[in-house]
């Protein structure tokens, strides 16, 4: 009877292990199946969209290429102007011009407080083609004036300069304008302001 | 047990050397392209902002105003080779705006004005009132050829609104010698 039971329980042992192993492998085969299948499927999918985004680039880099003939003669038209814009004050002598002087001069006579009285002005020529740039200012207007009225007489070379910086031609071609001197001095009774104007390029 | 192991050990070798082989090359080529097409997308994007022709016209347009600013340039230049000639004219004009001539002399040296022209120096002294001076700028202004203030210094006389004016003039000449007009 111990026998035949044992006979019994191995062979059942021996089925379900048969059964256990076969479903292991089934198991087995499933997973690797679906890691290949996804492995497979993202390869292809991954293929497929490098090949769209290079396709787009193909088509993009030709749109780019045929425009290309007309950036290269845009290129050069800027080069063109470029050169001639350098020379344009060549062209132009700004700060040479007759009539550009005549506005400067009119503006300065504008420009001045009545209290106000010019003794000079003078000009050096431009430092560009000047060699011998001994510093300075490009244009000084000197003059002066006589305090009487008080405070206010002492502000009229600042009114002056101010009136100055508002003269288009003026402020445009000097782009800094100093008092460059401002004293003042006994001659008889009254008191005199000298002062000197330096305007600057 | 031992197959299990086994099992294990074969699978995470085979999906390892699959990702190797096939997924990361195609991922690698993936995103170059990626990358490749936003670098032309914003290329593109520039050219077809940029309106190639309007910008050709514009830039036409500029060349055709240098030109012109060019053009008159070299047809103000001194047409004679004798800067002497330019004397008679700036007297004349003196004259003409009741300004007296103190020294009209020629000062012998000359600037460069850019590669290829120069600027012939011309000392010019006048006495008059400071609204005859500002006619006689004027005149040389509207001159055919270019009389160009390089120095200039005004000191005021006694007499009322008469000034002593010292004017270093200058008159351009192309290198070569002869006018381009």
């Amino acid at each position: 009877m111990e026998y035949q039971l044992n006979f019994l329980s191995s062979t059942a042992d021996e089925r379900v292990k048969r059964h256990l192993k076969r479903f292991s492998f089934l198991l087995y085969v499933i997973i690797f199946g679906a890691t290949i299948f996804i492995l497979v499927r993202t390869h292809e999918s991954q293929a497929y969209m490098a090949q769209v985004f290079e396709g787009l680039n193909s088509d993009i880099e030709g749109k780019i290429s045929s425009v290309e003939p007309r950036m290269l003669f845009l290129e050069r038209k800027i080069g063109v102007r470029n050169r001639l814009r350098k020379e344009s004050d060549v062209f132009l002598q700004p700060y040479a011009r007759p009539a550009i002087w005549r506005k400067i001069l009119i503006d300065i006579t504008k420009a001045l407080p009545p209290d106000l009285v010019i003794t000079k002005i003078s000009s050096k020529a431009d430092t560009k083609s000047n060699k011998k740039d001994t510093g300075g200012p490009d244009l000084t207007i000197e003059g002066y004036t006589y305090i009487e009225g008080g405070n206010r007489d002492i502000l009229s070379v600042d009114n002056f300069r101010g009136n100055l910086l508002f003269s288009l031609p003026l402020s445009t071609l000097y782009s800094d304008i100093k008092v460059e001197n401002n004293r003042i001095y006994k001659e008889e009774d009254r008191l005199k302001l000298v002062f000197s104007l330096g305007l600057y390029r | 047990m031992k197959w299990l192991v086994t099992a294990i050990v074969i699978y995470f070798a085979i999906t390892g050397s699959s990702l190797q082989v096939l997924i990361l090359p195609e991922s690698q080529r993936y995103d170059e392209a990626v990358l490749r097409q936003n670098q032309l997308a914003e290329t593109y994007i520039d050219l077809v902002s940029l309106d190639i022709e309007m910008a050709i016209e514009n830039l036409n347009t500029q060349l055709a105003v240098l030109d012109s600013l060019e053009a008159i340039f070299k047809s103000r230049l001194l047409g004679s080779t004798r800067v002497n000639a330019i004397f008679p004219v700036l007297d004349r004009f003196c004259t003409n705006s009741l300004l007296k001539v103190v020294t009209l002399e020629p000062m012998n040296k000359f600037n460069n004005i850019g590669k290829n022209y120069q600027a012939h120096l011309i000392r010019l002294s006048m006495i008059g009132r400071f609204q005859d001076f500002l006619k006689f700028l004027d005149m040389i202004e509207k001159h055919d050829e270019w009389i160009l203030i390089d120095e200039l210094g005004i000191k005021p006389l006694e007499r009322n609104d008469y000034a002593r004016y010292d004017l270093t003039l200058s008159v351009l000449v192309s290198k070569g010698g002869k006018n381009e007009k």
